[in-house]
């Protein structure tokens, strides 16, 4: 009987529409964290698979020898899929014309995961196979610089080759020491007719392995085990490129705005059951006259908001995939395989969302509810909180971290949001409460709309400080979501400027310098900064007499300069001084991964010189900033007698492309690397995310309008009735919507303030803890918080009163 | 003439078609006369009462109100009629539940700007023996004590006609006539005329005139 009655309850209800800003509420928080988990989890394993194709696995090592065959044999056993590959700089020659590349000589398994993209003399193909014997496939730039065709004959060392297709694009692109070089790959069988790999030679033998994460954990101790100082692992877990970095701060955010709107959508809900429960009074005496007992009415009402929820996760659920199809959508063209179909567990956590809204938000007032008393039925009675109230109250809180917990899995993250609104809250629950109990005014106020606007403020002072918090809640959610989109397409802009460099310049030797230089100013291109780089090893000295010394087991391209580079910032000691007394510098990544601190005595290795010297500084780096960065920088004293080779980045605008076909002809032993390719996609992807960021933007309004629609709707109810009875009294229409529009202006521009200090503080939190960003005062928020705040909810109550003050007083008080 | 209709007639439109509610009503009252409308529920009494009152327009026909013709006056002049000549009590009392007993007296007489509506709420508070009660607020008050307090809001802002709609009707029989008492009493003193909607015959009959409806027709 009760699931029949609430059956016809809950649609006449939602026919009606009183159940309607509640289930729009649900419908948008469903739809918007299903849209977003859906979205984030299927881009999360396009970057991964993204990822696995950069490096061309699971796993790859690097050394310059051959895996030692004992250890060869063990990962044979383990049945791992494995490429292997060989790497080296050579000449490559067509007629007169020579040029340095770095050649790639790959098996039969090559590529592990994804494919190449090359080109014919007519068709571009996708193939997932290495070249043909005695072919070669060339980077673009090669082809132009020995003015090449397709079809033609290329000459590596000894052997001939034809040039069967150019690359576009290829896996474990840059992943290795020679990526920076214009590119040719060949098959291994003629890696022995070219006879460049000669004992002794400069060759890099890679390994890559794709396979179960298990297998993959066993190679990785099997290599361990054989590393080798200048021996190098990578994982596929490690990459942490700039498009990764983009995509996570975006990820963040995208969750920050889906968890905002939550937030919202909870509120509105609560707002609206308390509505609800006050229009149930009756119905609720009635039954209970008719004998209902309170477990009767529970379950009437708890199966109500349950008809609810199902309802609403269907439509969100819909809504919420429409919405995520529409993300991929945007960024289809950047991602070259199919997105991966998403998992079920964003639709496990929509659905949960919503009960969890129900149950912290609306079952206290189902309680309140369930209290009242059948007398009710002959004497008018209103809600009132039940002994458990204040437990359910906590219930509330409880699921309002809950759910930010859920969303973010990150303590930190939900400790900030949580706490600003509490804080928020109490705050400012005790400044509107003192500032309305000020300066009161005896009577209705009736004289002046004014006076009226000021003696409703202040006689509603407990629902209106209520009113006035949920209404900052909208307006500093909303004020969080556009300044976090604005700090983050900021902090976009400012890593990649628009001159950024895109193209890298390395193997430069001293006396190529003053040539560069010259050849850069001919045409018109800002000469960059060249840095030294030679290979280095270092050793930690113990510090107690007794301990032995700890290798650092890799090898570093340390540079030299007295000037601390762009894109570093000294975090623990202090630059050099520029005097006998310098040591070196390193980056932080290295100090934590090295347990190296400013003051530990090392011992460095380069070019048969041993230097005993010590940490004078860590330094924080930015790796996303495209220039030459590195791990180990000393100071000129140290290495005035290394022989070196230089590295620089520059800025090669597009319409000057052909002066890098001329440099390339020109140093033809500089290796020129054009990142113009990586630099366009992030950008791309930036661009596309910003957009898929203003959806979200959009959703977060959409949520802080229905919060404020219901906030006003539930404050109206009440003056419905009064003003009715005060147009019988003979105040014209005009009073009533002047102090209303006056009383919720004053309403607005305090809800404004307090939402701008909640985006203030949120903001502050947000950009020290979760963007890595520096904190800075937001002034337009000041500005934005109380003009909105003013304004929309002034006009937003003005279109209530008027439509209520259309209706004929003696229609509302006869009905009511 | 302080009301006057000609041929007043309502209709609504509801689901079933246009419903007539009042039909060809013709009335008088002069000034500081006593007028009871009688009849059976949904005859159309409280209709009647709210097109006199100038609360609703009418569909046909006059209601001139101290001589302003209410038919012919928009929502808002309506208001500014009503602010000028009437008062009304209800059944129900409909006081504000957020004002206290004087301040919801004090209501119709901030709305005509008057300095002294404190001054006159407190009297007619006192006038309907509430003096001890002013600061109470209506759901802390007894139902007699709620309709006094809309008593003395009627009569506090000295209006021309006081409206009263069933205003016994929620009270029982002792506190009724005590109310009656109060109501004919404090309109003797004031000289308003008076308009009462009632079930109750004892208190139809203390009124000058007496109209019975029946179907929307005077009968």
């Amino acid at each position: 009987m009760v699931l029949r009655l609430s059956l016809k309850l809950f649609w006449r209800e939602l026919k009606s529409g009183q159940l309607g800003i509640m289930f729009f509420a649900l419908v948008l928080a469903v739809g918007t964290v299903s849209s977003i988990s859906l979205f984030t989890d299927r881009l999360e394993k396009a970057l991964l698979a993204e990822t696995k194709e950069f490096l061309g696995g699971d796993l790859k090592f690097e050394s310059n020898d051959l895996i030692e065959d004992e250890a060869y044999l063990e990962i044979e056993d383990l049945n791992v899929k494995k490429s292997e590959m060989v790497l080296f700089a050579s000449m490559l020659s067509s007629g007169e014309k020579l040029q340095l590349a770095s050649i790639k000589a790959v098996d039969d398994n090559y590529p592990l995961i994804g494919g190449i993209e090359i080109k014919s003399r007519s068709e571009t193909l996708y193939v997932k196979q290495p070249p043909d014997e005695s072919e070669v496939w060339l980077d673009k730039r090669l082809i132009d610089i020995l003015d090449l065709t397709i079809g033609q004959n290329v000459g590596i060392g000894d052997a001939n080759f034809i040039l069967s297709h150019s690359i576009i694009s290829e896996p474990d692109r840059a992943s290795n020491s020679y990526a920076f070089a214009p590119k040719a790959i060949i098959n291994m069988k003629d890696l022995e007719k070219t006879n460049v790999v000669q004992p002794g030679s400069r060759v890099r033998f890679a390994s890559v392995y794709l396979d179960s994460k298990e297998k993959i954990l066993k190679v990785e101790s099997i290599l361990e085990r054989i590393k080798q100082p200048g021996d190098d692992i990578r994982r596929s877990e490690d990459a942490n490129d700039s498009l990764g970095k983009a995509i996570e701060r975006s990820g963040n955010f995208l969750l920050l705005g889906g968890l905002l709107a939550v937030l919202m959508a909870a509120l509105t809900v609560g707002m609206s059951s308390q509505k609800f429960a006050r229009r149930h009074i009756e119905y609720v005496a009635i039954l209970k006259s008719l004998g209902c007992s309170s477990w009767e009415i529970r379950f009437l009402y708890s199966f109500i908001f349950i008809e609810l929820a199902i309802f609403s996760i269907f439509l969100g659920l819909i809504l919420g995939w429409y919405m995520q199809e529409v993300f991929v959508g945007i960024l289809t063209e950047y991602f070259p395989t199919t997105l991966p179909s998403p998992s079920y567990e964003p639709l496990w956590i929509s659905s949960l969302t919503v009960f969890i809204c129900l149950i912290g938000f609306v079952y206290p007032n189902i309680l309140k509810l369930i209290q009242i008393s059948p007398l009710s039925i002959l004497r008018r009675d209103t809600l009132k909180p039940s002994s458990s109230y204040y437990l359910y109250s906590l219930l509330a809180l409880s699921a309002m971290f809950f759910l930010v917990f859920i969303y973010t899995e990150s303590l930190l993250l939900s400790s900030i949001v949580f706490f600003s609104i509490v804080l928020i809250f109490v705050l400012g629950y005790v400044v509107i409460l003192s500032f309305f109990q000020r300066n009161r005014i005896e009577g209705v106020g009736l004289t002046s709309s004014l006076s009226l606007a000021w003696s409703e403020l202040h006689r509603r002072k407990y629902s209106n400080a209520l009113q006035v918090l949920a209404f900052s809640m909208a307006i500093g959610l909303s004020l969080i979501t556009l300044s976090a989109r604005t700090d983050l397409m900021s902090t976009w802009e400012s890593t990649l400027p628009e001159d950024s460099p895109n193209n890298f310049l390395i193997n430069i030797s001293r006396s190529d310098l003053n040539s560069i230089s010259s050849f850069l100013e001919d045409n018109k291109i800002a000469s960059p900064t060249f840095y030294p780089i030679t290979n280095t090893i270092m050793i930690k000295l113990p510090s107690v007499s007794d301990e032995t010394p700890i290798p650092i087991d890799r090898n570093f391209n340390a540079s030299w300069t007295n000037e601390l580079p762009d894109n570093n910032t000294v975090i623990s000691g202090e630059w050099f001084k520029g005097d006998s007394s310098d040591g070196l510098s390193i980056s932080d990544g290295i100090a934590n991964r090295y347990k190296l601190a400013v003051g530990d005595k090392v011992k460095i290795f380069f070019a048969n010189q041993e230097v005993d010297t010590y940490i004078q500084n860590v330094r924080e780096v930015n790796w996303d900033s495209f220039s030459p960065n590195f791990f180990l920088i000393g100071p000129s004293s140290i290495f005035k007698n290394s022989p070196a080779t230089y590295i620089s980045s520059l800025y090669i605008p597009k319409d000057k492309d052909k002066v890098i076909t001329k440099f390339m002809s020109e140093f033809k032993t500089i290796s020129v690397l054009s990142i113009d390719a990586i630099i366009d996609q992030v950008n791309g992807i930036i661009e596309q995310v910003s957009k898929a960021l203003e959806v979200i933007l959009g959703l977060t309004v959409f949520s802080a309008a229905f919060l404020t629609i219901a906030t006003i709707q539930d404050g109206f109810n009440l003056r419905l009735h009064q003003s009715a009875i005060l147009r019988t009294f003979g105040a014209s229409s005009k009073l009533l919507q002047k102090a209303t529009a006056l009383e919720f202006a004053l309403l607005g521009l305090l809800s404004g303030l307090l939402g701008a200090l909640l985006a203030q503080v949120g903001l502050y939190f947000l950009e020290t803890e979760i963007f890595e960003l520096s904190a800075k005062f937001h002034k337009e928020i000041w500005l934005f918080g109380p003009i909105t705040g003013i304004l929309l909810i002034s006009s937003l109550s003005l279109l209530l009163i008027i439509n209520i003050t259309r209706k004929s007083p003696k229609e509302i008080i006869y009905n009511s | 003439m302080i009301i006057q209709t000609r041929n007043l007639t309502k209709k609504v439109t509801s689901g079933n078609g246009e419903l007539t509610i009042l039909e060809d009503i013709n009335l008088e009252l002069e000034e500081g006369r006593s007028l009871a409308i009688v009849g059976p529920s949904g005859s159309g009494k409280s209709t009647l009462l709210g097109l006199l009152a100038g609360l609703d327009s009418p569909t046909e026909g006059e209601i001139f109100l101290n001589n302003q013709p209410l038919h012919k006056l928009s929502e808002e002049e309506r208001a500014l009629a009503r602010k000028k000549n009437v008062a009304f009590v209800f059944q129900s009392f409909e006081l504000l539940p957020g004002l206290s007993a004087l301040e919801n007296v004090m209501l119709p007489s901030e709305l005509n700007l008057d300095s002294q509506a404190k001054e006159r709420a407190t009297e007619y508070l006192s006038r309907v023996g509430l003096e001890n009660r002013t600061h109470h607020y209506p759901r802390q008050l007894s139902g007699g004590e709620q309709q006094r307090v809309a008593i003395a809001r009627a009569f506090a802002c000295n209006a021309k006609v006081l409206f009263a709609d069933e205003p016994t009707g929620n009270l029982d029989k002792k506190t009724g006539t005590k109310i009656s008492d109060l109501l004919f009493e404090v309109n003797e003193e004031s000289s308003n005329a008076l308009v009462v909607v009632t079930h109750d015959s004892n208190l139809a009959s203390r009124c000058d005139k007496q109209i019975s409806l029946s179907e929307g027709l005077i009968t």
